[in-house]
């Protein structure tokens, strides 16, 4: 695979993970502030500071660390 | 009264990052192959991925996140915490979305400053000096936040003079960034991004310890002032303001040349991917503890003279003085890291895009002195700049961020994947991004009640894409 086809498709990894991080951050912050989470911190506070930010940089490492891919940058076009 | 010995603490800590550049510097002289400039600004391409992570971490993690990010924090409550946490996929999205292929470029067509790659792709004279004019503005602007926020740290914390905490800061930098360069300052992030990264989880530990753990924090800051609690602060913010933050600090960091230079330094694709966890993880760590300890300050009933200061002053009450030492440091760290990071971006600017140009003429040793004379004037404006400096800094922080990504944003990412991408589109978009973006801060037009950078990088994309197809047009009819 040419480098501009491996960078698209980085690319749209990379927008997928973060709009699905938005619109799951986004129901998040609906959830009213007297809903109590597992450490009695608003729920809403606790899953958008805490849960998501944990869960992202697992799924990140999940599609990230498996790649074998540790060619050079500048292979051809 | 002065109190020397925490004096003397980051003295002694600005003197080991001072001794860690010169060997660094020597060493890198030792196994010099490639030309001065290469090595200089970015540091020759062979970091490893946790260094690179670091640096990335710690460069971004600046005076905002020690001061202004925490005293909103202190200000607004969890509101402004889940603002900041908003930052915690940007890493991964601007490094997956452009890192790549930047980093190929890079290699490729040897290209040292995102001015390169602007050149390279649309080979434009006007575009460059354009952008590089937008650049140097901000970075200025932020650099000068920087200064100021620091030396109004050093100023609370050991009574000092504003203009004396002001002229140590400055000196200091000066001094390491005319030693190495890049790979000096890559290697003092490394060192800088560490100490962020324990000061700020020891202060967090230390904060909820104090006030006796997690359980009561929602009933007692429901008594200090329920609003502190809620998403938009008790619509002291807009929701569509905090949202419009994803744009700004998360989906915008492509458009922001520290960003791009960091992913021109990575060799492979292998670190490149390693790189974005780990500075993902740091950066989220440093955010969380940093600005939750400050929601929690409300609590411990801490009133600071300034909000900038609130994380000084809970550091005095929470940490026993021994602790205080190490992590007091850690603000300092983020400053310099950031500063000295910028002041050679800025100078790459110059010397390489606008004095240099297509010269090639020019002796290394040559290029060196017009490098250290344009740092030296720099560091000079910055401390006219900064002597007097207006109440709130964090606003000129946030305004350079939308001066960069209101001019850099499209001509980058479209110019870097899309191959009809052309030279007026990317400066019709330059132009009516920023226009935009200046002339809506200064009439303060929200749309939606969105931060103004929303609508300018709508408009600046729009205008690419109307001139870019003119331009096809004629080209067609010739």
């Amino acid at each position: 695979m040419s480098n501009l086809q491996k960078s698209k498709k980085d690319l749209k990894i990379g927008v997928v993970v973060t709009l699905v991080y938005f619109i799951v951050w986004l129901g998040c912050t609906m959830i009213p502030v007297r809903v109590r989470g597992l450490l009695n911190l608003p729920l809403y506070f606790e899953l958008t500071a805490i849960y998501l930010p944990i869960v992202f940089i697992v799924v990140i490492c999940f599609l990230l660390l498996p790649k074998k891919d540790s060619k050079l940058i500048n292979d051809d076009y | 009264m002065i109190n020397f010995t925490l004096l003397f603490l980051i003295l002694g800590y600005m003197i080991v990052v001072y001794v860690i550049a010169l060997l660094v510097s020597r060493y890198a002289a030792k196994n010099n192959k490639s030309g001065f400039l290469s090595i200089y600004f970015i540091g020759n391409r062979r970091l490893g991925f946790f260094s690179l992570a670091l640096t990335i971490a710690s460069t971004y993690a600046s005076a905002s996140s020690f001061m202004g990010g925490p005293g909103a924090a202190y200000k607004f409550g969890f509101s402004w915490v889940i603002l900041a946490m908003i930052q915690v996929p940007a890493i991964f999205f601007s490094m997956m979305v452009i890192g790549r292929r930047i980093a190929y470029l890079a290699n490729k067509y040897d290209l040292i400053t995102v001015m390169d790659i602007l050149n390279h792709t649309y080979n434009n004279r006007h575009l460059v000096i354009l952008c590089s004019i937008a650049l140097i503005i901000s970075f200025f602007g932020i650099m000068s936040v920087q200064l100021i926020g620091g030396a109004r740290l050093l100023q609370g914390a050991f009574d000092l003079d504003y203009k004396v905490s002001l002229l140590i800061f400055i000196l200091s930098i000066a001094v390491y960034t005319f030693i190495g360069g890049f790979s000096v300052v890559v290697y003092t992030d490394v060192i800088q991004g560490l100490i962020m990264l324990v000061g700020s989880i020891i202060l967090v530990v230390a904060t909820v310890i104090y006030i006796g753990g997690l359980e009561f924090i929602v009933d007692d800051l429901n008594i200090i002032n329920p609003d502190l609690l809620t998403f938009t602060s008790g619509d002291r913010l807009d929701g569509n303001f905090i949202i419009s933050f994803w744009v700004l600090i998360c989906i915008g960091l492509i458009g922001l040349p520290h960003t791009s230079v960091r992913a021109m330094s990575y060799g492979n694709a292998h670190s490149l991917y390693r790189g974005i966890i780990i500075a993902t993880i740091v950066l989220t760590i440093i955010m969380f503890s940093l600005h939750f300890s400050a929601v929690l300050a409300n609590i411990i009933g801490i009133v600071p003279t300034s909000p900038d200061i609130v994380l000084t002053q809970l550091m005095h009450v929470v940490l026993p003085s021994y602790i205080m030492m190490i992590v007091i440091v850690a603000p300092f760290a983020a400053i310099m890291s950031t500063v000295d990071s910028q002041l050679i971006q800025i100078s790459a600017t110059i010397v390489k895009d606008l004095i240099l140009g297509d010269r090639n003429n020019l002796t290394d040793k040559m290029i060196k002195r017009i490098v250290s004379s344009i740092n030296l004037i720099l560091l000079l404006l910055l401390l006219l700049f900064s002597i007097r400096p207006p109440e709130m800094i964090v606003w000129i922080n946030l305004l350079s961020f939308g001066i960069l990504q209101s001019t850099f944003f499209w001509p980058i990412a479209l110019g870097i994947f899309w191959q009809k991408a052309s030279a007026r589109g990317a400066i019709a978009s330059s132009i009516v991004g920023l226009a935009s973006y200046v002339f809506f801060t200064i009439i303060n037009f929200r749309l939606f009640g969105m931060h103004q950078i929303v609508i300018s990088l709508i408009l600046s994309l729009i205008a690419f894409l109307i001139f870019n197809k003119s331009n096809f047009q004629q080209l067609r009819k010739q």
